[in-house]
């Protein structure tokens, strides 16, 4: 019976095992260095993006005295941003009278404002969990209480307040 | 001088090592996909425009088929297909009733146009003349036939150009 390996170290009498090592080996450090190159490629096409666990999350926010065309302006399914980033979609909107606290005349009150309304929105999107900070979407930071600027969709833009976080899959 | 030949193996070595100089330049030289905010549609659009605080005379200066711009820009932003009028209000407190009420406010009046335009359509905005940014919300300031305002864009009509 012939041998696999003969007394040259030729498998099949043909290739020598050394020669397949050497060629293993280089084979090994070419895809090495390609999978390092599209990771670090990855890494960098946003230069902001952390390295992070990206999670679903539902954040509410509330968007306080607008009027009813603002209202009438935003619909379940758009797409919200925040600057230039993408920061979810729309999936649930509330609305209610806007109330208004009134000093003077020796009383405090709260009174409803005519035509005014506090809209409350839940967003769908993903986040990222690091070292406590919240970053929507690997990109924008965001933290409950805090008004983080001009939101808009295609159709409307307003300010609005993060009032919670809504975390689908324990972080 | 002893004559080198190429055996199999050197082949195969410079092979290997070709194809991985090969797959290198093409990962190096991919072009990124386009973002998507280059997909844009053309269309028309209608949206309506508020102006607060007008007095009749200067409401009577806008006609239904007067072709607007932006102002700054002089860029145009349609034409108007409909005026509406309604007495002007502001908001007072009634200490007495703790209400906070609207009350009219004489002589002046709020100005509604419709105002019908070609759009540019991304995923995040719709543009009149490719330039002026349509987004409820936003005030705009434009010009007529011997007339400026500035108003608040309140919103565009769906179903239109996006869709």
């Amino acid at each position: 019976m012939r041998k696999l390996i003969d007394e040259k170290g030729r498998i099949g009498g043909k290739f020598s095992v050394i020669d397949l090592g050497v060629l293993a080996l280089i084979l090994v450090i070419l895809l090495g260095g390609a999978f390092t190159f599209l990771r670090s490629e990855q890494e960098t096409s946003g230069s902001e993006t952390p390295t992070g666990r990206n999670i679903p999350v539902r954040y509410m926010m509330e968007i306080a005295g607008v009027r009813d065309w603002t209202v009438r302006n935003i619909e379940l399914g758009d797409t919200l941003f925040l600057g230039e980033f993408e920061v979810g979609t729309i999936i649930g909107v509330e609305t209610e009278p806007h109330r208004q606290l009134v000093t003077g005349d020796g009383a405090v009150w709260w009174g409803e404002v005519p035509n005014r309304y506090l809209v409350t929105l839940e967003i769908e999107s993903t986040a990222t969990v690091l070292e406590g900070r919240i970053l929507i979407a690997r990109s924008v930071p965001m933290s409950v209480g805090n008004s983080t600027g001009a939101f808009h969709t295609r159709y409307t833009a307003f300010h609005a307040t993060v009032r919670e976080f809504i975390f689908d899959e324990e972080s | 001088m002893k004559k080198k030949r190429l055996n199999g193996f050197d082949i195969a070595v410079i092979g290997v090592i070709l194809l991985g100089a090969g797959v290198w330049f093409f990962l190096a030289n991919r072009t990124p996909p386009p973002p998507e905010e280059a997909i844009f549609a053309e269309g028309r659009a209608t949206y309506t425009v508020e102006v607060p605080h007008l007095t009749p005379l200067q409401i009577a200066q806008v006609q239904v088929g007067d072709q607007l711009q932006e102002a700054t820009g002089l860029i145009p932003i349609g034409q108007v297909i409909s005026i509406e009028t309604r007495p002007d209000e502001i908001t007072v407190n009634d200490y007495e009733a703790q209400e906070i009420r609207l009350m009219p406010i004489e002589g002046r009046y709020v100005m509604t146009l419709m105002i019908e335009t070609d759009v540019t359509v991304t995923d995040e905005a719709i543009l009149a003349d490719g330039r002026v940014l349509l987004r409820g919300g936003r005030g705009i300031l434009f010009t007529g036939p011997g007339y400026a305002f500035s108003g608040n864009l309140l919103g565009i009509e769906r179903g239109g150009a996006e869709e």
